[in-house]
């Protein structure tokens, strides 16, 4: 039976408590990215997480926008148990990937001389 | 002991701070042994009185390297005070063998890891900086940004400086005003003007490269990766800014510091073959932490 709805216990994942390398975003960027091209829903539980860096999540979710704009990311790829002093992690991880994959020649060639 | 005069020496400064002049003298001994190969070379602490621990991820970076080469480290007429605090925070482990309990509970342990031991390096920073019964108690939000931001600079050394290891070495100064841990990263991989420039085909200086890393979105992450980067320093200034702390690099011929709000930035006289960061976290108001009323919900694609 096809299921609509799969469930990515980041905490399995990663084997453990800390999101914190980039090898396991980006494995874990391939399984959104496996059920998002099938129409799946994703729903990602971050229950027992305790330490996420922007690595990992740059690697995890700010590659999606490689492929998937924020309509489909709302409707598809939903988020559990994120703990309060960590939301501001996802939302500067996203805005930098809608800048940077929104105008990637400009966001390269933007050199300033510092 | 009195070193031969056939032998290379290096004479310590009486001091070794994290600053500036600190930094400094490890790039000359950079220098001045680049050359050097099957030899023992003479370490001469003899005017030495204070040598900054956290500052012991630099020395057995630079050591290791000399290693490389088959130079034999010595160290002669180590005070007894630095000696000490060499075997507790396990340096001499690494040089001499052997160690001697931290019965002061100050010190952050020195270790060169492997850069894929991301989970080991994340309970040893657990049980050393958060376990420590002489440690400041901090709020569980507090703790959680300490070793965020050592993570963030874990991953940066990971990512961009290409090699096998990384040093770090900690020590807590309940003493100081206002008492503080520093934090010391070190990798000899390549550096950020190296990556700064390749990426730019610019020719920045070790200041101007280290000043556009930093800046939030800046990255040089290859662009056919697909995965953005750049906000691991924009995130570790803006929580240095919030504990009042301070946020040290070095990399080639560049030191750029930011203390709360203030910038500075010095050229060094010889290159640093790769990155030094030292984390200077302010504990005099542990309780230090992010307001945040947010949720989940508040995150939208």
């Amino acid at each position: 039976m096809a299921i609509d709805n799969y469930v990515i216990r980041i905490y399995d994942e990663v084997g453990g408590d800390s999101a914190i390398s980039v090898d396991d975003g980006d494995a874990l960027y391939k399984k959104i990215d496996n059920a998002l091209v099938q129409n799946i829903t994703v729903v990602l539980d971050f229950q027992n997480i305790n330490l996420i860096i922007t690595a990992f999540l740059n690697a995890a979710i700010g590659q999606l926008y490689s492929k998937y704009n924020s309509d489909q990311l709302n409707e598809k790829l939903k988020l559990e148990n994120v703990k309060s002093e960590d939301v501001h992690l996802f939302k500067k991880v996203i805005e930098r990937a809608k800048e940077y994959f929104a105008n990637p020649d400009e966001f390269e060639n933007n050199v300033t001389e510092p | 002991m009195k070193i031969p005069e056939s032998k290379t020496s290096i004479t310590i400064p009486a001091k070794v701070c994290s600053n500036y002049e600190g930094y400094s003298f490890f790039t000359r001994v950079y220098h001045e042994l680049k050359n050097h190969g099957f030899t023992d070379v003479f370490f001469d602490f003899t005017n030495n009185g204070w040598f900054e621990a956290n500052l012991c991820a630099v020395f057995g970076a630079l050591l290791n390297d000399c290693q490389e080469r088959f130079i034999n480290p010595v160290f002669n007429n180590l005070q007894p005070k630095v000696e000490d605090i060499f075997y507790r925070n396990h340096f001499f482990a690494s040089f001499q063998g052997s160690v001697l309990p931290d019965d002061k509970g100050t010190t952050i342990r020195y270790r060169r890891n492997k850069l894929t031991e991301e989970k080991l390096i994340k309970e040893f920073l657990f049980s050393e900086l958060i376990q420590k019964n002489n440690f400041p108690k901090l709020s569980q939000a507090a703790q959680k940004e300490i070793i965020r931001s050592i993570f963030e600079i874990y991953s940066n050394a990971i990512i961009h400086g290409k090699t096998d290891f990384v040093y770090s070495c900690g020590q807590f100064y309940p003493t100081k005003e206002p008492p503080r841990i520093d934090f010391t990263i070190v990798d000899l991989g390549r550096t950020i003007k190296t990556n700064v420039n390749e990426f730019l085909g610019k020719q920045f200086s070790g200041i101007e490269a280290i000043d556009w890393a930093v800046q939030g979105n800046n990255s040089t992450k290859p662009r056919k990766d697909n995965i953005p980067g750049g906000l691991g320093f924009k995130l570790i200034c803006d929580f240095v800014r919030l504990n009042k702390g301070k946020l040290q690099i070095v990399s080639s011929d560049g030191f750029w510091e930011q203390k709360t709000e203030d910038i500075t930035k010095h050229a060094l006289p010889n290159d640093f073959p790769g990155t030094i960061v030292n984390l200077e976290f302010n504990m005099a108001d542990a309780s230090f932490y992010y307001l945040s009323s947010e949720n989940v919900e508040d995150i939208k694609f």
